[in-house]
């Protein structure tokens, strides 16, 4: 009797000495076999457990140019995405002109999205008015070629025009004394030249003249049917939010945000931007960088100024980031392009372009494209470092899984049998 | 080889009373040759979710005081 007490002793001496060993090691005792399974002998028992990470499943997201999530969904590896109703803009003078990403790429989705809402670029600026009387001014817009103009009556309706030189008038039947009117120049030049847009040049007034008369013949107006927010009154040509060129303001324009970057595609040139500050609201991963450059654009259309990369090494995370970007002073200076970069040891390639505006917030991704397999020869040195005394051990590997119907991308069957052989039970744990 | 396949939403579990932080879900187990499928029971998605719960919890608590 002594010397079975003494080996009972001795085997919860020995199973205590092996779970505080396991613990040490930071493993899991999965499971103690009862030694009636094995009699005469302790035989190993030892589970090893993986944990794969299922990544076959990709966020997109479309997002309108101001940021707006239109839609987000997850889509299965190789699944198209189907992108949501065309935004439309018709106050801020925006046409939309497709999306950030091609159809082959919405046709077979391969990683995380962002894709956003391009539009044909229009610069604008809008004045409000304030018109008093039953029936509207007739407004006459003299704008260039490259230039439109929309009118939204106070009551509702809406006009529009290309050419220069026409008048517009309208007539209230909502029998309210005065409407605000509000006017919408439209340029769809690729830029404006800055001097223009400073008003420090009366040839050529950007963005726009617009003169008003009364809707009885007057060609004159005067603060008593007429009265323009914020600009001179009086005369027979009124300005309007305008780059007056004597009054010294300035004009109050609004760029636009452009789509989010994404990596993978050549810079794309797009439109100058207005002025603004830029501030970046996330950023962690050390492969990517985003660049600030000026591209301000002079009466010839040059660039003056690129901000080195040093200065603006932000990185950004693969994954969804935000772009915050404000506008400083009313002064036209400079306008702003945000260009994504990958670093490649020391060099810095730039991998997309975009204008950014000068206000407003720029949601965009970058696919991490990640995919990588486990690795099997570490299987065996791994187990191989296993002491005598241990019994489990839990061992995490990531992999890309492309399709789950096939298991190409897990332990392949043969070294399940060799595994399962020594005594170890494997146990999948597929996260989605 | 001996293959536990769990369907239906389920996963496989130890069968024995394991703290939580050695309790594995797994939609999947091949069996090692010491293994039986009596060591190893259905659950659902609720306990396991309950399991992480347990465990999340226990680490935000911090260690015990000792």
């Amino acid at each position: 009797m002594g010397r079975i007490a003494n080996a009972l002793l001795a085997l919860n001496s020995a199973k205590h000495a092996i779970r505080e060993a396991i613990n040490d090691f930071g493993g899991r005792l999965m499971k103690w076999s009862p030694l009636s399974d094995y009699p005469g002998e302790i035989r190993r028992v030892a589970n090893v457990t993986y944990d794969i990470f299922n990544t076959n499943r990709h966020r997109v997201i479309f997002i309108d140019w101001d940021g707006t999530v239109l839609k987000d969904v997850m889509v299965i590896h190789g699944d198209p995405v189907t992108p949501p109703e065309e935004p439309s803009k018709w106050s801020t003078g925006l046409t939309f002109a497709g999306w950030t990403h091609t159809a082959e790429e919405m046709a077979s989705v391969k990683w995380d999205m962002c894709i956003g809402a391009t539009y044909t670029f229009k610069q604008y600026i809008h004045c409000v008015m304030e018109a008093m009387g039953d029936h509207s001014p007739a407004i006459n817009v003299s704008v260039a070629t490259n230039r439109s103009v929309s009118v939204l009556w106070g009551d509702g309706a809406t006009d529009s025009l290309t050419s220069s030189n026409t008048n517009l008038s309208h007539t209230y039947t909502d029998g309210k004394s005065s409407h605000v009117i509000t006017v919408y120049i439209y340029s769809s030049a690729t830029y404006e030249n800055a001097s223009y847009v400073r008003g420090e040049s009366t040839a050529n007034y950007w963005p726009y003249k617009v003169f008003l008369s009364s809707a009885w013949g007057r060609t004159g107006v005067s603060g008593d049917y007429l009265r323009g927010l914020g600009v001179p009154v009086g005369g027979q040509n009124q300005w309007f939010s305008g780059a007056h060129p004597n009054s010294g303001r300035y004009a109050s324009i609004k760029g636009f945000v452009f789509p989010p970057l994404r990596s993978g595609t050549a810079g794309v040139n797009v439109t100058i931007p207005r002025y603004g500050k830029l501030f970046l609201a996330k950023s962690t991963d050390a492969n990517y960088s985003v660049t600030l450059q000026n591209a301000y654009v002079g009466s010839n259309g040059e660039n003056l100024v690129t901000i080195p990369i040093a200065d603006f090494a932000l990185s950004l995370s693969s994954g969804a980031y935000k772009l915050i970007v404000e506008r400083t002073t009313n002064v036209v200076t400079n306008g702003y392009y945000l260009s994504l970069c990958e670093k490649s040891g020391a060099a810095v390639n730039v991998i997309d372009k975009r204008a950014i505006s000068v206000s407003g917030t720029l949601e965009g991704g970058i696919s991490s494209g990640k995919s990588f397999r486990y690795d099997l020869t570490g299987l065996d040195e791994l187990l191989a470092t296993l002491p005598a005394t241990e019994t489990s051990r839990t061992i995490t590997i990531y992999s890309t899984i492309t399709d789950p119907s096939s298991r190409d991308n897990l332990l392949p069957e043969s070294t399940l049998e060799e595994l399962t052989r020594k005594g170890y039970s494997v146990a999948y744990s597929i996260l989605s | 080889m001996r293959h536990l396949h769990a369907q239906d939403g389920k996963f496989y579990t130890q069968a024995a009373d394991v703290p939580a932080e050695e309790r594995v879900f797994a939609t999947e187990v091949f069996l090692g040759i010491y293994d039986a499928p009596e060591n190893w029971r259905l659950a659902d998605a609720a306990e396991k979710e309950a399991v992480e719960a347990e465990i999340a919890a226990a680490r935000d608590a911090g260690p015990d005081d000792q």
